[in-house]
């Protein structure tokens, strides 16, 4: 047991180690990421707890948190450098999207949200 | 509900029936008449009662009724029918003019007489039709009734002209040149050579009167008859513009004959009998609905009343229905037809007959009593020992004095019907249960005349028996018309039977084994009605006798269910039951205080990014520093704020369509404005690689 403990603990000073040498831009979008799934986790809980009227409204807000950190995550795998496969889009493209999806999908979060 | 309502419909039946079989109900003309006279011919302010025909249709069935012509609304009438008389008009208004004149008694000393007489008298000669010479004939008439002197120049040859038009089947054709011949016309045509006659005093050739004498009994044999020996007069064969419909040609036809009959020095070969037929027609029409009708009535009655043929004599009752209990007398009136008294006369009953056309044979033939004070015969009907029902009684009238006997009609035989009421008396009313076989009974005895009720009760095992006997007051055995034993449950669904008669008695057993299915299967208490009713019943019966409570055993599943009971037809308007609304229940929905805590728990991690941010190091380095890429970086943030202050305003007010309207103009900018300012940052960034 004691072992699995340590073993876990070194595990997670490795990935420590690791995650501080990713670029601040990433460590935003990671941030954000963290922040949209809370809220969601957040609504969730609330759900649970009073039940689900008016379903509309609680699936509009744990969607767009969900979309928005979709987008996100998107937008990480296009802006991210040690990323081959979008080597030619520059990440100002990669964010206008992001900008661009996330104003749709706010769009229609509002419509749902009644 | 039901209680009066049958006995009022059966008594309707009756009389209805009565009316329709032998002998209409006929009265003479009485003060009825006078009244509706006056409510039927209402003059207008100027004292007219529309065109000239009418007025003086009106006024000569005042002057007949005796009704008060003495008004000032009259004066008028005098004044415009003068003026009539002095323009140029037709003969027909002339001819009306003329006759009110002399109804009114108006004052005849601005009229110029010799003026209208010329006119008349060019009138005449100049006639091509029937209408003409009447109107123009009829003028003269009046003229020389007025006391002036009038000289008809070609007697022979008026008189000649109007026979022209006759037919060989005693109608009359209107001129020379129609082919259809009406009776209606041949009134019109017997009165004006009537007046022919009247104006030429002697002149007139005694043979062409014989002739015409011939002529009307031709006519006569087109009379039409009714059983109870009403005549008539219809037409056959004339245009339908032309047909004037029985009263009027019967009216015609009357008038022409009585005033020709009053210029023949022979007696015409008409029998008294036909005169009877005639005033009975008219009679028999009551009191007429329009005007029209009204006149041809009373003008016709008052040529009959005074004509020289033979002056019709009506036998009238005033009471049809007599009561044995009340000791009501028979009293017959026999007078003109105007009510005036007849002479002296032997009324005599010879028969009284049966619905059935049987003889009472207990009757002999009676002569009735005469009563000079009242001027009615009457009879005592106690004496002669007929029991209660409905009659035919046959009257027969002769004039006391035997000259006067030609003069009268008085008819063969009179037939009336007439109902003799009477008490029904009700024995050995009885009501008993019994079990089905019969072994003990408990009989109760029913007293219809007391209030009292009786209440039985019963199984479905048992029977019910109610018997009695009813007897007139002669002591024969009594059948009603109705007798109906209803049984009505609580819940108000009825049960209607009708006893047997047997001999003299009459029995109804209800035997509830094979009653339950028809009862229902309710069992509970039962009002027992009974209703026993005749149209001679002095006393008919329509009372609860009393209760049974009734035991039947309980319905099985296929037992047919009683009848819904018919609701007050009223209620349906009446304040309805009151509908209580099921809304959709609302929704629980969390206390406000817990929504609002969580809310704020939501802002937690956007707090926890923002500190999370300043931890990781954000700057603001790359924010352009020189003024136009400045501006658009700025323009391109505030754009993005502002569109979600646009989904802001979307959620709280706007509609989609305003805000997708928005959107766009937003949209365009926003697009415009990022392009520049990541295009610019794309470029810094690539001069920093490559530098």
């Amino acid at each position: 047991m004691a072992k699995g403990t340590n073993d876990a603990q070194l595990l997670i000073q490795s990935l420590r180690k690791a995650y501080a040498s990713t670029p601040t831009s990433l460590k935003i979008i990671d941030l954000y990421v963290v922040y949209a799934v809370a809220t969601a986790l957040i609504q969730v809980a609330y759900m649970a707890m009073v039940g689900s009227f008016p379903f509309n409204s609680f699936l509009s807000g744990v969607l767009s948190c969900v979309g928005t950190a979709v987008l996100a995550v998107c937008l990480r795998i296009q802006v991210n450098k040690d990323n081959k496969e979008f080597k030619d889009l520059p990440p100002e493209r990669a964010f206008a999207d992001f900008v661009l999806c996330n104003l749709v999908l706010h769009l229609v979060i509002m419509n749902f949200l009644g | 509900m039901a209680k009066p309502l049958v006995l009022h419909l059966l008594l309707l039946l009756i009389c209805g029936s009565a009316l329709l079989s032998s002998g209409s109900v006929i009265h003479p003309i009485s003060d009825a008449h006078r009244s509706a006279a006056t409510e039927l011919f209402v003059p207008a302010a100027d004292g007219s009662f529309g065109s000239l025909e009418e007025t003086y249709e009106a006024l000569r069935t005042f002057q007949i009724l005796g009704v008060d012509r003495s008004s000032a609304k009259f004066e008028g009438t005098c004044k415009t029918v003068s003026e009539k008389l002095s323009s140029p008009t037709t003969t027909k208004d002339l001819y009306h003019a003329l006759k009110i004149t002399a109804i009114l008694g108006c004052r005849t000393e601005s009229i110029e007489f010799d003026g209208i007489t010329s006119r008349l008298q060019t009138a005449v000669k100049d006639a091509s039709s029937l209408l003409e010479l009447y109107y123009s004939l009829g003028g003269l008439l009046t003229v020389k009734e007025q006391g002036k002197d009038v000289i008809l120049s070609d007697a022979d040859g008026t008189f000649q002209a109007i026979k022209a038009l006759s037919q060989s089947d005693g109608r009359w054709r209107y001129d020379k040149d129609s082919t259809g011949s009406s009776a209606f016309a041949a009134g019109i045509a017997l009165e004006a050579l009537a007046s022919v006659v009247s104006l030429a005093g002697s002149d007139i050739d005694q043979s062409k009167i014989a002739v015409v004498r011939k002529d009307i009994t031709k006519l006569f044999d087109r009379i039409k008859r009714y059983d109870d020996g009403t005549l008539y007069f219809d037409e056959k064969n004339v245009d339908p513009d032309q047909y004037k419909g029985p009263l009027a040609t019967s009216a015609s036809i009357t008038s022409g004959v009585t005033a020709f009959a009053a210029v023949s020095s022979e007696k015409l070969n008409i029998g008294g009998e036909k005169i009877l037929g005639l005033a009975k027609f008219f009679l028999s029409i009551g009191i007429p609905g329009t005007a029209k009708d009204f006149f041809y009535q009373i003008n016709s009655l008052a040529s009959l009343e005074n004509n020289r043929i033979s002056i019709p004599l009506v036998l009238s009752l005033p009471a049809t229905v007599l009561s044995l209990t009340a000791k009501d007398q028979l009293k017959v009136e026999v007078t003109t037809v105007f009510g005036s008294h007849a002479p002296s006369l032997a009324v005599s009953l010879l028969k009284v007959l049966t619905p059935d056309s049987k003889e009472v044979t207990s009757f002999e033939k009676k002569e009735l009593e005469y009563d000079p004070e009242n001027r009615i015969h009457f009879l005592d009907l106690s004496p002669l020992k007929i029991d209660v029902g409905k009659y035919s009684l046959i009257f027969k009238v002769s004039v006391n004095d035997p000259e006067g006997a030609d003069l009268y009609a008085t008819g063969d035989q009179i037939i009336v019907t007439a109902f003799l009421t009477g008490f029904i008396k009700v024995d050995k009313a009885e009501i008993a249960v019994s079990d089905s076989d019969a072994a003990s009974e408990s009989v109760q005895k029913l007293d219809l005349s007391k209030d009292s009720l009786i209440s039985l009760s019963a199984n479905h095992l048992q029977k019910l028996r109610l018997s009695l006997q009813l007897t007139t007051p002669l002591g024969h055995s009594f059948k009603p018309h109705q007798m109906v034993v209803k049984l009505r449950h609580e819940s108000k669904v009825e049960h209607l039977f009708v006893p047997e008669t047997s001999s003299r008695q009459y029995k109804l057993v209800l035997n509830f084994l094979g009653l339950v299915e028809k009862f229902y299967y309710l069992s509970g208490r039962y009002e027992i009605e009974l209703a026993v009713g005749d149209a001679v019943m002095e006393n008919s019966i329509l009372r609860s006798i009393g209760s049974i409570e009734l035991d039947l055993p309980e319905a099985p599943e296929k037992a047919a269910k009683p009848p819904a009971q018919p609701v007050d037809p009223l209620s349906r308007f009446g304040p309805k039951e009151e509908i209580s609304h099921i809304f959709r229940a609302p929704e629980k929905r969390p206390p406000q205080e817990l929504s609002l805590g969580f809310m704020g728990l939501t802002i937690l991690p956007l707090l926890a990014f923002l500190i999370g941010l300043l931890r990781i190091g954000v700057n603001f380095k790359g924010f352009p520093t020189s003024a136009v890429p400045a501006t658009f970086a700025i323009l391109f943030h505030g754009g993005i704020g502002a569109v979600l202050l646009l989904y802001v305003l979307f959620w709280l007010k706007l509609d989609l369509f305003t805000t997708l309207k928005a959107l766009g103009f937003l949209g365009v900018f926003l697009l415009f404005v990022g392009h520049r300012t990541l295009s610019y940052l794309a470029s810094t960034s690539a001069k920093q690689k490559t530098a």
